[in-house]
């Protein structure tokens, strides 16, 4: 059994230049692996160490570990892999793409290289490729959002294009004995309890998991991990939008109203908003 | 060529927003509700048709986004508008991956034009 993560490796908005004019470049901008993402892949990781934990005695040949309590576990790494895949245009493919998220966790890395930049429909395209190419995936985590366009629906398509089920603003996921996942999520600022127990995509809130911090020992453990390149036409993967992007520029805010309000007594303030929303129509 | 025009309703009531967006378009504007009576209660105060597929007790609304994806392949929806909570993402997200459609977040506004929809939205 296999758990995906997918992650970004994108230039994080600190690496943005914003000119007089108003205009973002990020012209010199370093990429990283994605701050959500690296919550989702702690996550994922996680889940797949717990679902892959085994008496010594039942798995017999691979490394073992010895856990906190001093009872001999083993992290059964040929039962459950955790594998991060990350989708981006054949400009950015870079080997740290690959190496940094394998020091975040992962147990093997692939990189799919697009003829140009992947929009989220492209992103979700490749890995649904990925995923369907494996055959014995049976989680998908996501970040919560990417770094530059933030969309938040790569996951939700993700599913429409495996036909799993999808649930987002995940904080916490766990398997029990009979492989049934235990969900917590976040719906309607209430937590929300699932089972679930086929197929899934996920995706993680920014807080869901503190990603581990990267030392020495993880940078070199990196590096004897697997990892691989494949392009979007390897895994038949069409990219090509049929969105045609006319122009940027500021936004126009002539429509608002421009009400400032100054009261520093925040009951009164909140009395004046909602007098003027009344006015206005809103409420 | 009018778009057929469909509101996703999964989380809230609050879709005014959409609404607007939606009526800019022009023609027929259908709202597919996914969850309780509540919702679709205020899809029928703004919508001109309402589908409401109505929740299991206990069944997350996430859990039919694949059927609600279908029913709106079936009645040929060439827009769908959702808002940003959970599962109106979750079902937006079926959607697209159903009608092959791309997807945009953050939009501000949708105009029908000759050859497409001229679409614009606040981003990076």
């Amino acid at each position: 059994m296999r758990v995906v993560v997918g992650y970004q490796w994108a230039a994080p908005p600190k690496e943005a230049t914003v000119l007089k004019d108003g205009t973002v470049t990020w012209a010199g901008a370093r990429r990283a692996v994605g701050a959500a993402d690296r919550v989702a892949i702690e996550l994922a990781r996680q889940l797949a160490d717990s679902a892959g934990v085994r008496p010594v005695a039942e798995s017999v040949g691979v490394r073992p570990v010895t856990d906190s309590a001093g009872v001999r576990l083993v992290a059964d790494s040929a039962g459950v892999r955790l594998v991060g895949v990350t989708v981006c245009e054949e400009q950015a493919a870079d080997p740290r793409a690959q190496s940094t998220a394998l020091a975040c966790g992962l147990d093997e890395a692939i990189l799919v290289q697009c003829e140009r930049e992947p929009d989220t429909g492209d992103v979700a395209a490749a890995l649904a490729a990925v995923v369907r190419d494996m055959d014995d995936v049976r989680v998908v985590v996501i970040g919560s959002c990417s770094t530059d366009s933030g969309t938040r629906m790569v996951g939700p398509t993700l599913g429409g294009l495996l036909g799993w089920p999808v649930l987002t603003d995940v904080r916490d996921v766990t398997v029990d004995e009979a492989g049934v996942l235990r969900v917590v999520d976040e719906s309607r600022e209430t937590l929300r309890r699932s089972l679930v127990e086929g197929p899934v995509v996920l995706s993680a809130t920014v807080d869901a998991r503190t990603p581990r911090q990267l030392g020495l020992r993880e940078i070199l453990a990196a590096g004897s991990k697997p990892s691989r390149i494949m392009s979007g036409a390897d895994l038949g993967v069409q990219t090509g939008s049929p969105l045609e992007a006319l122009g940027r520029g500021p936004m126009d805010l002539g429509h608002r109203l421009g009400n400032v309000i100054t009261e520093r007594n925040p009951a009164i303030a909140a009395a004046q908003l909602v007098e003027s929303l009344m006015e206005s129509g809103v409420l | 060529v009018i778009p057929r025009t469909w509101l996703v309703v999964a989380d809230d009531t609050a879709i005014r927003g959409l609404v607007d967006v939606g009526r800019d378009l022009g023609g027929e504007l259908a709202a597919l509700v996914v969850g309780d009576e509540r919702l679709a209660e205020a899809a029928a105060h703004v919508a001109d048709r309402v589908d409401w597929m109505a929740c299991q007790p206990g069944v997350p609304a996430e859990a039919y986004a694949l059927a609600a994806a279908a029913h709106l392949a079936d009645a040929g929806a060439t827009v769908v508008l959702a808002g940003s909570g959970p599962a109106s993402r979750v079902v937006l997200g079926a959607a697209a991956a159903r009608l092959g459609a791309p997807v945009l977040a953050a939009v501000c506004e949708v105009v029908a034009v000759d050859d497409g929809l001229e679409i614009t939205r606040s981003s990076d």
